[in-house]
């Protein structure tokens, strides 16, 4: 099946309607059926009312901080395929989430987070970064696909058992039943304060990567050849791994581990950008929004009190994607 | 021969006594014990009203809970105990009270060992009070004791009522860590009627402790907010339900119960207390 | 002044020597090779002169500027690098692929302007390439990737081109059609220098020579200078045949000889 790469203002014109109009579906979904119109202006007209709160105060944030997420997903996941040369790598596969997710359960229940708004992020872009360093250690220069695949399993195994640790000895009782919630991530029940926290090192973190898109595109030439097209290969490397450590940390820390997206959404997205890696990084930002937004009203409308996490309906449609592209790529992997 | 009679029949009387106290030892000892563990909170609060102190041998360590424990004053330097089989054996009690809703692995392997087990039951009403607290004296033998706080109980609850008689009812809702909230069918529940509220969650139809999501809270629009905020508790999860910023918008606008969770947690005399707070912010 | 000039070129990896006391220069209008057996730091040499990799020991100078404090980005615009078996593994067509080679005239927020285009254009017609620029390049034959890759290189309109291997394995006809590119960019007052095995492509086409053995400099100068009976022999162990003609220099190897250890 050819689909036919499309022009920038082409693609965008399409995409960012999509995402307005899914927020707004968002914004209209949740267990209360409310007046969205007199909620909006009741909100500017600075009154407190029932519409206001509910769309303001509870969905709004929700739906902004599913539109972040899955926009740093989206990315993250187009980055690390571009930098591995593997069409199988994504954030959660290759253990940052996890890594994330450990480092911000460590700032969280150990009483740390409190101390100020960045230690929570922060956390997580420590504990992502450290998965990512072993991540390289163990595939070192090897170009193979199925490497850098085994290693993810080690470092998704060994972070799952050491987050179990970590909630185990934690003080509160509530500890050890919230690992569902960082293992499978979830927007429900954040308000804009998870917003606040995480969208600074978010936004930096964005704004590394989109740095080294012009890099991408010359590393498929291969690394001498960027290089002599004057890029330092092992500077831009790590601006590019911090990126996605700084984001991703970020995201996991507020709302779990939520897998799969990084690695759909640069596929799906790729023949629209005719491959160009550099392309495929906004383009991968903005329909892995639009996807976690879906995926979060559909969360809403399938469990009645907003008990299912948003990880098993990515897990749902991802994972069977994760095997679709192992076999399509069979004779690829040695 | 006057004295030969009053001795005779003074032995008699010695020996018929003592055989009747010999017999009826036992069954005083069967009616007070002697070494009474409690190894849940709120039999570490019963205890604590309706027993002598010499009575019991040990308490749990909620009895020192800041925020759960109402008779924390009357702990003083008694043991206490983490409601693990090894400490409870330890004293060698002759009663061990714990709640029927909790720790029945314990109590059911401290009856397989031969210890003497009661457990009270989750006390729906205070009506199920009232029987709770009797039950009580009688495992403690305690009756007489039991019987004036109930009767102080419900003269305090009757005075409430006329005090407060005046104001207007309301409604409430409560919201609890994890995003829970109490229903029908429980002792808050009661409580809230006797203190004049209707309880919102009730009225929609919930039963017992379930959750309630954030926006039905806020359609609900009740009068007065009751949020268990107030925890010692450490950040989880959990208790960031209770800190989501809209509900601090809604108390600007609505009255803010804060009843300490020490007074409502537990069936016992202190709900009176509750009730009368609760009555107060009507 | 020359163009690219090399000055006591030292270069180890932690212990081993891998090229010592080379002395090179490239003019401008020249197609310099560089010659020698496997192993003997051709690939290396080039490397080092294009800023790749830096010297363990002495220096490289562009335009007598010292190659390490020209900027990275002004050295990307001005040389041009064709690595060994540069081939394609992302399927772009072969437009984008071209398109790569004004990298070095964009920031990282820009997109690519209507000049950008225009060398793309000129650059698909110096190589001929116009006929496919639609198609996917991993569906090209190596000899059509080759030319591509010369294209993106002169997309970036350098002066300086360097090429490892740039015809190892191809076909005679574009084998044939590299090199008169080449030589045609260098004849332009730019200049190119070029890893080559095939001594008869070497004698044909550069306008000196570079006889690398061992990571030393064996002997350098013009084609007849350097491509001898005697020299060849000595470095590739090889008894060659050596003709001169109207149409060119031909080498021809023969036997090998028996003393030799390469």
């Amino acid at each position: 099946m050819n689909i036919k790469a499309l022009e920038p203002r082409v693609l965008y014109a399409i995409l960012l309607p999509v995402l307005l109009l899914v927020c707004l579906f968002a914004l209209n979904v949740g267990p209360v059926e409310i007046d969205l119109g007199k909620g909006m202006r009741d909100w500017f007209n600075e009154l407190t009312t029932i519409e206001s709160l509910i769309l303001f105060d509870i969905r709004l944030p929700r739906s902004l901080l599913a539109m972040f997420i899955g926009a740093t997903l989206g990315l993250a996941g187009a980055a690390l395929q571009g930098l591995l040369h593997n069409p199988l790598a994504e954030p959660g596969i290759i253990g940052v989430s996890n890594g994330a997710a450990l480092g911000a359960v460590i700032v969280f229940y150990y009483g740390m987070a409190g101390f100020a708004w960045f230690l929570l992020p922060l956390g997580g872009l420590i504990g992502a970064l450290i998965a990512v360093s072993i991540i390289l250690l163990l595939v070192g220069q090897s170009r193979s696909i199925i490497s850098l695949i085994l290693a993810g399993i080690a470092i998704n195994s060994v972070g799952g058992a050491l987050i179990a640790l970590a909630l185990n000895f934690a003080q509160s009782p509530y500890a050890m039943q919230e690992i569902v919630f960082w293992l499978l991530g979830s927007v429900a029940n954040r308000s804009i304060n998870e917003l606040f926290i995480a969208l600074p090192f978010m936004l930096v973190g964005w704004g590394m990567i989109l740095y080294c898109g012009r890099f991408l595109n010359a590393l498929t030439l291969g690394e001498e050849t960027a290089k002599s097209m004057g890029f330092d290969v092992t500077r831009l490397r790590l601006v590019l791994v911090l990126g996605v450590t700084a984001s991703v940390g970020a995201a996991v820390s507020v709302a779990g581990n939520i897998g799969f997206v990084g690695l759909v959404v640069p596929h799906l997205m790729r023949p629209f950008v005719a491959y160009e890696p550099r392309r495929l990084l906004l383009a991968s930002g903005v329909a892995g929004a639009i996807l976690l937004l879906v995926a979060d009203i559909a969360v809403q409308l399938l469990s009645s009190n907003g008990e299912m996490k948003l990880g098993v309906i990515t897990s749902l449609v991802g994972a069977p994607f994760f095997l679709f592209l192992i076999l399509k790529s069979r004779n690829v992997l040695q | 021969m006057r004295v030969k009679i009053n001795k005779d029949f003074m032995k008699r009387f010695y020996l018929f006594f003592t055989v009747l106290m010999l017999l009826s030892a036992p069954l005083v000892a069967a009616e007070k014990p002697r070494r009474i563990v409690s190894i849940g909170l709120c039999t570490d609060q019963l205890l604590l009203i309706l027993a002598e102190r010499e009575q019991i041998a040990s308490v749990s360590v909620w009895a020192l809970d800041e925020n759960m424990s109402y008779m924390i004053d009357a702990v003083g330097d008694l043991p206490l105990n983490n409601s693990s089989v090894e400490e409870i054996i330890k004293y060698q009690p002759d009663l061990v009270v714990a709640s029927e809703y909790a720790a029945w692995d314990t109590a059911k392997f401290l009856r397989q060992l031969g210890y003497k087990v009661k457990q009270i039951p989750l006390a729906h009403s205070i009506a199920d009070i009232y029987s709770l607290l009797r039950q009580f004296g009688e495992w403690t033998g305690n009756q007489q004791r039991a019987e004036s706080v109930i009767a102080q109980m419900q003269s305090e609850l009757t005075e409430i009522q006329q005090r407060y008689a005046g104001r207007p009812e309301k409604t409430v809702i409560v919201y609890s860590p994890n995003g829970f909230t109490i229903g029908a069918n429980t002792l808050e529940n009661d409580l809230f009627a006797h203190a004049g509220y209707i309880n919102l969650a009730a009225s929609m139809g919930i039963e017992g402790f379930k959750p309630i999501a954030l926006e039905t809270l806020i359609a609900a629009d009740p009068d007065v907010l009751q949020i268990d905020r107030n925890l010692s508790r450490p950040d989880s999860l959990a208790t960031a339900y209770v800190g989501h910023p809209v509900l601090d918008k809604l108390i600007e606008h609505r009255e803010y119960l804060d009843i300490p969770t020490r007074l409502r947690i537990c069936a016992g005399p202190m709900i009176t207390e509750a009730i009368e707070k609760m009555a107060q912010r009507r | 002044m020359s163009l690219l000039s090399g000055h006591n070129i030292d270069y180890r990896i932690e212990a081993i020597r891998i090229l010592e006391n080379i002395d090179i220069q490239v003019e401008a209008g020249e197609l310099v090779g560089l010659i020698g057996p496997n192993g003997a730091g051709k690939s290396s040499l080039l490397r080092l002169l294009t800023g790749v990799e830096a010297c363990t020991g002495g220096e490289v100078r562009f335009e007598d500027k010292l190659l390490a404090l020209i900027p990275a980005m002004q050295r990307a615009q001005r040389m041009g690098y064709l690595v060994q078996g540069a081939m394609a593994h992302w399927p772009f067509s072969v437009e984008k692929v071209i398109e790569l080679g004004r990298i070095p005239y964009q920031k990282w927020w820009q997109q690519a302007s209507g000049e950008d285009q225009q060398k793309v254009e000129a650059a698909m017609a110096k190589t001929e390439t116009l006929a496919f620029r639609n198609r996917i390049v991993t569906t090209l034959s190596g000899g059509e990737q080759t030319l591509v890759m010369l294209a993106r290189i002169f997309a970036t309109e350098p002066e300086l081109i360097f090429a490892d291997e740039p015809v190892a394995a191809l076909d005679p006809y574009h084998q044939l059609h590299v090199m008169e590119i080449l030589r045609n960019h260098a004849a332009e007052n730019r200049a190119a220098i070029v890893v080559l095995h095939d001594l008869s492509l070497a004698a044909r086409f550069c306008d000196r020579l570079y006889l690398l053995n061992h990571g030393r400099l064996d002997c350098s100068g013009s084609v007849s200078e350097v491509l001898t009976r005697e020299n060849i022999a000595r470095v590739y162990g090889v008894d060659s045949h050596i003709e001169c003609s109207e149409k060119g220099i031909s080498v021809t190897s023969l036997s090998r000889v028996s003393e030799h250890h390469p």
